[in-house]
This record gives structure tokens, sequence and C-alpha cells, in this order.
């Protein structure tokens, strides 16, 4: 009898998830199936079947409009990601190694500042980028995606230090090492899931951020997220070439969420919950 | 001692250079919502709360204010509770639920300027898709004006929103309910107790710590909105869908009013001190762990 209604609500459970994973992935495949077609067929305005022939020259075409954007976001992700990874590393460290009340006020002050809407900040970086001539270059943006990086890679790579067994580093302190040998040669090798899980999650928010590219970034140095608002705005009716850009635009992060996915999600857990 | 000091500054300065970057550029915030600051070239003429009390004069900021109300009911409350529930019913079969997870988590890597151009054309009133799919299904009375009617576009917004973050309150909900001890529920249940009981009994008061977070994070999402509303309505029709952290871009970087943007920005800054209290007594917690 008990397992009956187990299996009836086994079976519910277990259809309502289907149902939910159809509406989910619906968007992408009426995506794909755009970006491959021609406008006329797009004005047929039948979106869930597939067109008799593929017409993957709409992703040319949008490449040939996006790559200089997709180039600069790839330099600007994946320099931030390193600054950040490296830099998150060093304070993370203290972080989790020298317990004060000193360290403490700092973990609350930099767990507070990942937080900080962008807007609150906004108008002083423009300044700062304006004053110190890094306004026009990749440079600055990478400096300016770095401020904003290094709290949430300080507090993730400070959680996961926290998670590293201590005994291997007290052998080395007993043998004489010093507590930057500990750091590179110990403790950041023992890390590395975590340094893997910060540089994933910064390198995507970095990727994805618009409102800092869109206020910053010049021609020289739009990134992607600014050249497909671009697009969306200016082939208002090209679904197909709009679609073609953004899915140009998600292959790196979904990328590394299927690869890399989790790293990605003990990410998200070391940011929000875990300690 | 020398030498300690020395490394201490190694792991100490670089980082809290930063953090210490990031708190002069908020005080300097601060400071500018009280100039009378317009153009873009700085100007420091002190105008005390006059910023403010313009604001608080103008429609549009309470049309800013009643939409960011709207995104904390519809969009905060639906994410939260949803993902609560889901993730509790995922974790009942575990084994087939592990092949459900990462649909639902997918779009939280998408941007959201892919996220709203997607939904943007889904609601899209003549070659949209989902007035054509309801034409298709024979539900073709339900094809509605979507995004270009000022009463349903910011529900179109949140819709967008709460596809792509629903994941994430899937994530941090699944990992608490993971974390509960099993005897509690097994004990529970050798009482007689039902799921729903053991849901409402046992799991929401043992996973308080995660709805806090969640909550909080999702409330701290509302005042950060930029991207859907630029991309899906740029604020209209009208200022119908704007909320403010759209509206500080506006008045700053489009109307050059520098200073009442700051007024805006701090605006906001007040709001999400009321999550981030709980969110740094969080973090004082995990600290002394």
């Amino acid at each position: 009898m008990k397992s009956r209604s187990q299996k009836t609500v086994k079976f519910l459970a277990i259809t309502t998830a289907i149902i939910l994973s159809i509406a989910y992935l619906l968007p992408i495949y009426v995506m794909v199936l755009t970006s491959l077609k021609t406008p006329y067929e797009i004005t047929q305005r039948t979106y869930l079947i597939p067109s008799i022939d593929l017409h993957p020259e709409n992703y040319a075409k949008a490449f040939s409009l996006v790559k200089n954007a997709l180039l600069n976001s790839l330099i600007i992700s994946s320099s931030v990601t390193a600054i950040s990874s490296f830099v998150g590393g060093l304070s993370g460290f203290y972080l989790s190694r020298f317990k004060s009340k000193f360290s403490k006020i700092l973990f609350v002050l930099v767990g507070i500042s990942l937080y900080l809407p962008y807007q609150a900040i906004l108008v002083p970086l423009v300044q700062l980028m304006a004053r110190t001539r890094l306004a026009l270059t990749h440079a600055g943006m990478i400096m300016s995606y770095s401020i904003l990086n290094v709290p949430l890679a300080s507090i993730l790579m400070g959680t996961f230090f926290m998670s590293v067994p201590r005994e291997i580093e007290e052998a080395a302190e007993m043998d004489g090492a010093t507590k930057r040998q500990i750091f590179f040669r110990v403790v950041s090798p023992m890390a590395m899931p975590g340094y893997a899980s910060t540089a994933i999650l910064v390198f995507t928010q970095v990727w994805n951020e618009f409102l800092l590219a869109l206020t910053l970034s010049t021609p020289q140095t739009a990134t992607l997220q600014v050249k497909l608002a671009e697009v969306k705005g200016s082939f208002v009716a090209l679904y197909n070439l709009q679609m073609a850009a953004a899915i140009i635009g998600i292959v790196v992060p979904v990328g590394f969420f299927l690869l890399l996915g989790r790293y990605f999600i003990r990410g998200i857990l070391a940011g929000a919950l875990k300690g | 001692m020398r030498t300690k000091l020395s490394v201490v500054l190694l792991f100490l300065i670089p980082g809290f250079a930063i953090v210490g970057i990031l708190y002069y550029m908020l005080i300097w915030t601060a400071l500018v919502s009280t100039m009378n600051w317009v153009g873009m070239a700085p100007v420091w003429k002190f105008a005390g709360l006059k910023n403010y009390e313009i604001l608080f004069h103008m429609p549009r900021f309470w049309t800013n204010m009643k939409n960011n109300l709207i995104w904390l009911l519809v969009f905060v409350l639906p994410t939260g509770v949803f993902g609560m529930i889901l993730a509790y019913v995922l974790e009942q079969f575990p084994k087939t639920s592990r092949y459900f997870k990462p649909i639902f988590l997918y779009p939280l890597v998408i941007a959201p300027v892919v996220a709203g151009t997607l939904w943007a054309w889904i609601f899209e009133p003549q070659t949209g898709v989902l007035n054509n799919i309801l034409s298709l299904i024979g539900l073709g009375a339900l094809r509605g004006g979507w995004i270009a009617d000022p009463r349903q576009a910011i529900y179109c917004m949140i819709m967008a929103g709460i596809w792509q973050n629903f994941g994430f309150s899937l994530v941090l909900y699944t990992a608490a309910i993971k974390e509960i001890p099993n005897d509690h529920i097994d004990a529970a249940r050798v009482d007689g107790a039902k799921s729903s009981q053991i849901f409402f009994y046992i799991v929401v008061p043992e996973i308080s710590h995660a709805t806090i977070i969640v909550f909080s994070l999702l409330v701290l999402y509302t005042l950060k909105i930029f991207d859907l509303v630029w991309v899906m309505t740029g604020g209209g029709p009208g200022y119908s869908t704007e909320v403010l952290p759209y509206f500080m871009y506006r008045v700053t970087f489009r109307q050059l009013m520098v200073g009442m943007g700051a007024a805006i920005a701090m605006i906001i800054l007040l709001i999400s001190f009321l999550v981030l209290v709980p969110i740094s007594k969080w973090m004082m917690e995990r600290w002394e762990r």
C-alpha cells in the first residue's frame, strides 16, 4: 500500500520535472533552430519546426559581426580571472589563517563589498578611469573588473582554504618552511579545485557583465555583451542573426558549465552557504 | 618578527587595497549625491539633500519604486519558494533527479543580455514565439500584447528573471536539504508523519539559514536589474518598466545629472542594507567556525 502511494508520488514528481524541463529547454531549442533559418523561413513563424535546409552561413555572418568583441571579451575575462584568482588566493589565505579581531572585521567588510550594487561605485570608477587615462584601453577594463571581482575571489578562496587540512601545513612549518612557502608550495596546490571554482565563477561573471561594459567600453574595447545588445537593436526582425550571435556568445560559458559544472556549483555554494 | 610582518603584508596588501578602493568610491558616491553636479566634468557645488528632495517629488521615481516592489513580490517569492519545493521533491529521488538539475541550472551561466534578447522575442506580440504557439495549439484567444503592453511588460521581464535564477535557489536549497541529518527525518517517518508534515515541520525549519541567504541574495538581485530592462524594453513603454538601477544609469549617463544619479545609487544602497545586515551576520558566524 505504502509503496504504491510512493510510486504515485514519484510518478507525479517526475512528470512535473519533465514538463518543467521542457519549458526550460524549449527556448534554447527555438534559438538553435532559428539561428539556422533564412529570414523568409522566419516569416513563416513555424518556430518549433526545423527548416529543411540548414543555413550555417548565418553563423559566419554573425561571427564576423561579433569577432572583435569576442576577442575583447576573451582578453578581458581571462586577465581578470587570472588577477582575481591570484590576489584572491593571497587575501583568502590571510583571512583563513591569520585569525584576529582585525581579520574578522576585514572578512565582513570584504563580504559586504562583494554584494554592493555596481551603481554605487559606477560614477567614481568612470572618473578614476578617465583621470588615469585608462578609460579607453583594455587595461582600464581589466583593472575595473579586477577591483570588482577580487572581493568575490577572496571570500571564495578563504572558504576553500578553511577546508584544507592543517596537519600538512603544521608539519611543513616544523620543517622550517615560511608562510610564503607554505602558501605557494603546500596550501595552494592542495586548493586547486578551489581555484578552479573561483576562476570559473569570476570568468562567467565578467563575461556576462553588461552595465560596466556599456559604461566604460569604446568601439575598440567593446565586449561581447555590448555588441550583442547592439546586434539585437540593429537587426530588429532578423532573428536568425540575433540568435546565431547569441549562441556564439554563450558557447564559452555553457561549455565551461557542461565540462566543469561541478566546480561551478561548488563555487556558488561556497559563495553563499558553506563555510 | 620583521620577516613575519613582511609576509603578512604580502597577503594583506593587494586584496585589501582593492577593497579599500571600493569603500573609498562608495563614500565618494555618497558625497556626490549631495552635489549639484550636472555634466560629465566634476562640479563640486554643495546642494544638501536637494537631489533627494527632487526625486521624492518625481512621479517617475515612484513608478520605479513600485516596479522594484513588483519585482520583490513577483520575482523573489516564487523563485525562492518553488526552488525550495522542487529541491525537496527532487531530493526524494536523487538518482532520477540527477539528470534534471543541469537543465534548471544552465540558464545561470547565460548572459542576461542573451536571456533578454531571447525572452523579448518570445513575448513579442506579432512575430513572437509565444503568441504563435498559442495560435498553433488553438488557444489564439490567449494571445496578448505581452512586452508591448505597459501593464504586462514588467511581468514578461520577471518571467525571464525567474527562468534565469530558479536554478540558483534550487542548487542552494538542494545543498541545505542534503545536510539535514537523516535520522531526524527517519524518526518522524517512523512516528507516522506524512511527507507534507515532514516538509513543513522538519525540512523548512532546518533549512532556515538557506532561506535567509537565498531570499537576501534574490532581493539584492532585484536591486541590480539592468541588463534585462535595457535589452527587453529599454524601460518602456514610456517608463512603465523602469527599475531603480536602470533609472540611475539613464539619469547619470544620458541626462548627465550625476548628482541625482548618485542620490538614486545611495537609495539603492540604503535599501540593500536591509538585507546586507543579515548577510553580514551570517558572514560573522561563518568566520567563527
